[in-house]
C-alpha cells in the first residue's frame, strides 16, 4: 500500500529531496504535509485570504530554491515556520511602503477589511479580539498568535524566531496585558 | 497579582476556535496553482523578455535620441551664452553709470587738461602747417594772431 504524505518523517522527505530523481516528488509531499499549517499561521498574521495565498506560494517557492542548502541545524518544520513568519512580516512592510502608510494605518485598514471579509466567520467577540491583536507591535503579534492560538511550546518558538525563551515569555506577557486592557476598554 | 491566569480571564470568554475560513477547495488546488506559478517564474528566468522590435527600430530610436540630446545640449548652451551676454551688458552699464556719478569736477578738469596737453603736443606740427599755409595765402600777421 502506498505511503500517505503524513507518514513520511521530515528526515525522510529531506532524504528524498536530495535525490535528483525524487526531488519533485519530495517537494510535493512537503507542500502537502505543511500547506495547511503554514496557511493558518500566515493567515493569522495577514488576516485576508488573498494576501495569505500570495505569501504561502512565495514561501514554497523559497523552500524549493533554498532546501538544497538547508543544513538541518534546525528541524524542517522550524525552518518552514521561520520562512513563513519572515515572509509575512516582509509582506506587511511592503504593503506599508507601497501605500506610503505607517504600520498603524495598515492595521486600521486590516481591521476594516476584516469586518466585511466573507472568509471571516467569527462572532463579535472574536472580531474584537482580532482588532485588539492588531494593536500589538508586529513581533508581539507573532508571539501571541503562536502561543495563544497555535499553542506552540516556548522552546519551539525560540528556535523559529531565533530568540530566547525568556524574551518570548516577557513578550507574551506584555501582549496578554495589552489585549486584556483593550478588551476591557472597548 | 500579575499571574498570567488572572490576565487571561477576559480572553477566556472568547472562543479559541479559528474564526477564519478558506475558499472551498482551496487546499485541493493549491499544489497545482503553485506548480503553475513556479513554471511561469522559471520561464521568465530562462527568457527574461522577448522584444519584437527589429534592428531598424533600434537604429531609428538611437538616431532620435542622439538628435534630441544634441538639440537639448545646443539649447542649454545658447541659453547660457545669452544669459552670460545679458549679464555682461548689465554689469558694464551699471559700472559705467556708477563711475560717471562718482567722477567729481576736479577729476574731469584733470582729465581735460591732460587731454589738452596731449592734443597740444600731437597737433603742434599741424598748427605750423596751417600758419604757413595762411601766410602763403596772403593773410597778414596781425589777422593771423587775432584768429589764433
Amino acid at each position: 500500500m502506498a505511503k500517505k504524505t503524513i507518514d513520511y518523517s521530515d528526515s525522510e522527505l529531506l532524504h528524498l529531496f536530495r535525490n535528483q530523481k525524487s526531488k519533485e516528488t519530495a517537494f510535493n509531499l512537503i507542500v502537502e504535509k505543511y500547506k495547511e499549517r503554514l496557511y493558518w499561521h500566515i493567515r493569522k498574521l495577514l488576516l485576508t485570504h488573498e494576501d495569505t495565498d500570495d505569501t504561502l506560494q512565495n514561501v514554497f517557492i523559497k523552500v524549493w530554491t533554498g532546501l538544497e542548502h538547508f543544513r538541518e541545524e534546525s528541524g524542517l518544520f522550524t525552518w518552514l515556520y521561520r520562512i513563513a513568519t519572515n515572509e509575512s512580516l516582509t509582506f506587511l512592510n511592503s504593503k506599508k511602503r507601497r501605500f506610503l502608510l505607517p504600520l498603524v494605518d495598515v492595521e486600521k485598514q486590516l481591521a476594516n477589511t476584516l469586518e466585511n471579509d466573507p472568509y471571516f466567520n467569527g462572532d463579535e467577540l472574536q472580531l474584537k479580539l482580532q482588532k485588539a491583536i492588531l494593536t500589538l507591535p508586529e513581533k508581539q503579534r507573532v508571539v501571541f498568535n503562536m502561543k495563544y492560538f497555535e499553542e506552540l511550546k516556548y522552546e519551539e518558538m525560540a528556535e523559529i524566531l531565533e530568540t530566547s525563551v525568556g524574551a518570548l515569555k516577557a513578550s507574551f506577557h506584555h501582549a496578554m496585558k495589552k489585549i486584556e486592557n483593550c478588551l476591557t476598554e472597548h | 497579582m500579575n499571574n498570567p491566569d488572572n490576565i487571561k480571564k477576559p480572553l477566556s470568554t472568547i472562543s479559541k476556535e479559528n474564526p477564519f475560513t478558506a475558499p472551498e477547495g482551496y487546499f485541493d488546488g493549491f499544489a497545482e496553482r503553485l506548480g503553475q506559478k513556479m513554471k511561469e517564474g522559471q520561464k521568465l528566468k530562462e527568457h527574461p523578455v522577448k522584444y519584437s522590435l527589429s534592428l531598424k527600430h533600434y537604429a531609428a530610436a538611437a538616431i532620435l535620441l542622439i538628435v534630441a540630446l544634441l538639440g537639448g545640449y545646443g539649447l542649454i548652451r545658447n541659453n547660457s551664452h545669452t544669459a552670460t551676454s545679458n549679464l555682461l551688458h548689465q554689469e558694464i552699464s551699471q559700472a559705467v553709470e556708477q563711475d560717471l556719478y562718482s567722477i567729481n569736477e576736479e577729476t574731469i578738469i584733470e582729465v581735460m587738461e591732460t587731454a589738452q596737453g596731449e592734443t597740444g603736443d600731437i597737433s603742434a606740427p599741424a598748427n605750423e602747417e596751417a600758419i604757413e599755409y595762411l601766410l602763403n595765402e596772403g593773410m597778414n600777421e596781425h589777422d593771423l594772431i587775432n584768429a589764433l
